[in-house]
């Protein structure tokens, strides 16, 4: 009886072969790694590549030309000087760039008392108006302040009137510091002329100024970096140079807020019922149908188009309930339902079988042995899901959390429906503001076709990313905490 | 031989355990005498830890379970609608197969059952834990790592007696143990009991076992539970029920019936 030897057995079953297909197959999951890292990485490149680089700037008007008689340049003036820059500086059609607009909402809120609705303004006096302390000649004390802002539409004598007035106003009671930001914001005023990405900016640097001396010989290059801390401080703007992205990402955060807020206890509420309650023995067989009947729908709601949603929350929460989303049932003065607490609460249905599906699969994953020595030592169902299921189910939870909010922050498509706001310069400040969020802004910028916007777009959706990645750190680190003091062995 | 006190002894009458329409075990009648072990013995599947479930209502958990019959202590049916099954596991503790302590400190798994009954006193509660762990033999081992070590730190006979200590917290009458000792090697089953023969001065115990061995030398009274069979319709029906009960040293000296000799002597079959 004689045995291959071990060193023959390629030859006889084909070990080479089958080393050879396994490498291959090997390779075949590694190059399906790849692909998936280089989607990645050049989806961040594009946005990086957006996101900064160098810009052809230029100024409106020259800094050079607002020097004072004396020859200091602005930073020098007094405050009286920069307000009398503010009112009499007119561009090449003899219009102020300061309106008595700009300059009465700036009086308004630097210098009055702004918390009053602006039908009140109409018949409040200066005297009433201005804040303690703050100075104005006396004989104005009984001037309506509404005589202070007439339209500039005619220059008539009454409005260079109130442009003086309101001047006079800001440079006895505003910092030199805010009136310098206004004459350089809407005097001086940069321009955007052009703006490279970021590899072409560090490639082809010749190229660019060559380029920049032939057709701006004006202009200044500089590097700049659309995201910036006054990319975050500001509101949406009409310029890319000064568009930022506050109101939106004020009111992401207040939809966040809302959806979690509602879905967080509904849908722990619902999976603690449908893990530990639903099947018991002695409830009726109809009821124990029913539950099952809408566990199985919970999991199709998972997969709904979002779009559906949006029109789900457009009927019942913008229409139906508009008295409450609207705020007029909370004494507001809300006009119509398409408001952050309707979007929230929009999203809090589309997120809620996600938690609800993640909290029932935490549940379900505590050992049945924890519950029966809860109730050996005679604890109540109450009593054990309290101090052993959910202590036990938290980190679960707190992944589907994750998920949701993941999801909820990049939606789009239902929020539309239910009325956000392209446009907006107001930040949302209580559940029933109008509101725009982060996806659609960036949606409304990455549409637009003047330049500048697709670096402010890509500066914008760094700052989701971001942020996402922060909230998801969060409840990581929190979910970690909380499975190690469970597991602490095992 | 023995005195017992009719008022704390459980009679077992005529009872039987459903699972949905199976039937695990039936014509089960037998009593429990106070401050003695009594084991269930029997080949898996008997029903002995069904039988063993029923009594301090744990069945009444698991979705589908009925049981028929009476199962009688201190003058009440335990099945009847008055009696309260949370009340009445505090008095019948369970201890179970694998060890399962809670995620917690040493201290906070044996002051749970203390802290349901509402105590919250902090000097209370430590006498009740040192007192609780010494009954059970594992106060020395554990006394400096009461707080710092989570309950599933402990070895796997450390972590049982830790459960035995749990029960014995809440100051139970009878303790039921669901083969304590199954998952445990031969040192850690020898200190579990010994640790029953102490117990059993104040407490009544039922144990489960498939260790005849274990049987014997721990228990007053031996219960042997065996399967039956039948066909019908071309299903096999099987459900257990018990074959004997008798004190611990007669039954397997000199069991009255032929299966239980065959099963006690390993001619099982």
């Amino acid at each position: 009886m004689k045995r291959p030897e071990v060193a023959n057995i390629p030859e006889q079953g084909g070990l080479a072969r089958r080393r050879r297909i396994g490498r291959v197959w090997s390779r075949v999951y590694q190059a399906c790694v790849g692909l998936a890292a280089l989607a990645l990485v050049i989806l961040l490149l594009k946005i990086v590549d957006d996101a900064f680089g160098t810009v052809a700037v230029v100024n409106v008007v020259d800094p050079a030309s607002l020097v004072s008689a004396d020859g200091r340049s602005l930073d020098q003036q007094s405050a009286t000087e920069l307000a009398g820059l503010a009112r009499d500086t007119l561009d090449e059609k003899g219009r102020p760039y300061v309106s008595t607009d700009r300059l009465f909402t700036l009086f308004l809120d630097e210098v009055a008392r702004t918390a009053l609705p602006p039908s009140a303004l109409r018949d409040l006096t200066v005297g009433q108006a201005l804040i303690e302390g703050q100075n104005f000649p006396p004989e104005w004390a009984d001037r309506s302040l509404f005589d202070l802002r007439l339209p500039d539409v005619e220059r008539s004598e009454r409005d260079a009137g109130a442009r003086a007035d309101i001047a006079t106003l800001l440079a006895d009671n505003v910092e030199q510091g805010r009136l310098l930001e206004l004459v350089y914001s809407d005097i001086v005023q940069i321009e955007l002329l052009e703006s490279w990405n970021l590899i072409d900016s560090l490639a082809r640097q010749e190229e660019i100024q060559a380029r920049a001396a032939r057709d701006f010989p004006q202009a200044t290059l500089e590097f700049r970096s659309w995201l910036n801390a006054d990319f975050l401080r500001t509101p949406g703007s009409s310029q890319a140079l000064t568009s930022g992205i506050r109101v939106a990402l004020l009111g992401t955060l207040w939809m966040l807020v809302i959806a979690i807020g509602v879905s967080l206890p509904l849908g722990l509420g619902a999976a603690i019922y449908l893990e530990e309650y639903a099947r018991d023995a002695n409830n009726h067989r109809l009821l124990r149908l029913l539950n099952g009947f809408i566990e199985t729908n919970i999991r199709n709601l998972a997969g709904v188009p979002s779009i559906i949603y949006g029109i789900l929350g457009l009927t019942v929460f913008v229409r139906a309930m508009e008295p409450l989303t609207s705020g007029r049932l909370a004494g507001m003065e809300g006009t119509d339902g398409r408001t952050v607490l309707s979007a929230g609460l929009t999203m809090a249905l589309l997120i809620l079988p996600i938690i609800i599906i993640n909290a029932q699969e935490a549940i379900r994953a505590v050992p049945q042995a924890l519950r029966e020595g809860s109730h050996a030592l005679g604890a109540t169902r109450l009593q054990t899901i309290a101090r052993q299921v959910l202590p036990v189910a938290l980190p679960g939870m707190l992944t589907g959390v994750i998920l949701s909010v993941s999801r909820a922050i990049g939606e789009t498509a239902p929020l539309v429906v239910v009325g956000a706001a392209t446009t907006i310069f107001i930040d949302p400040d209580s559940p029933f503001s109008r509101f725009t969020v982060l996806p659609i802004q960036i949606y409304r910028w990455t549409a637009d076709p003047r330049e500048g916007f697709q670096d402010v777009a890509a500066a914008t959706i760094i700052v989701l990313l971001l942020l996402l990645l922060s909230l998801n750190a969060t409840a990581i680190i929190l979910r970690n905490r909380y499975s190690a003091r469970a597991r602490r062995t095992v | 031989m023995i005195e017992t006190s009719a008022q704390d002894r459980l009679e077992i009458e005529q009872m039987g355990v459903w699972y949905g329409e199976t039937c695990a075990v039936r014509n089960v009648t037998l009593p429990i005498n106070p401050r003695r072990i009594t084991a269930f013995i029997g080949p898996s599947g008997c029903g002995k830890s069904s039988v063993l479930r029923a009594i301090n209502r744990m069945n009444d958990l698991v979705p589908g379970a009925r049981v028929q019959g009476e199962i009688r202590y201190q003058g009440y049916n335990l099945y009847d609608e008055r009696v309260d099954p949370v009340e009445l596991r505090r008095r019948i503790g369970m201890v179970f197969q694998k060890p399962n302590p809670f995620p917690k400190s040493i201290f906070d798994n044996v002051a749970y059952g203390p802290r349901l009954l509402g105590i919250r006193d902090r000097k209370s509660l430590t006498a009740i834990v040192e007192h609780s762990l010494q009954q059970a033999a594992l106060w020395d081992e554990v006394r400096n790592d009461l707080h710092r070590k989570s309950g599933l730190e402990l070895s796997g006979g450390q972590q049982q007696r830790l459960c035995i200590a749990r029960a014995l917290a809440v100051e139970p009458e009878v303790i039921l143990m669901d083969e304590p000792c199954s998952a445990l090697d031969p040192i850690a089953t020898q200190s579990i009991e010994a640790l029953m023969r102490d117990l059993v001065q104040d407490y009544t115990i039922v144990i489960v076992t498939h260790n005849m061995q274990q049987a014997l030398r721990v228990s007053d009274y031996t219960a042997f539970f065996n399967i039956r069979k039948r066909e019908l319709d071309g299903v096999e029906l099987r459900w257990g029920e018990l074959v004997e009960f008798g004190p611990t040293q007669q039954l397997f000296d000199a069991p009255e019936h032929q299966e239980t000799a065959d099963y006690i002597s390993g001619r099982f079959g």
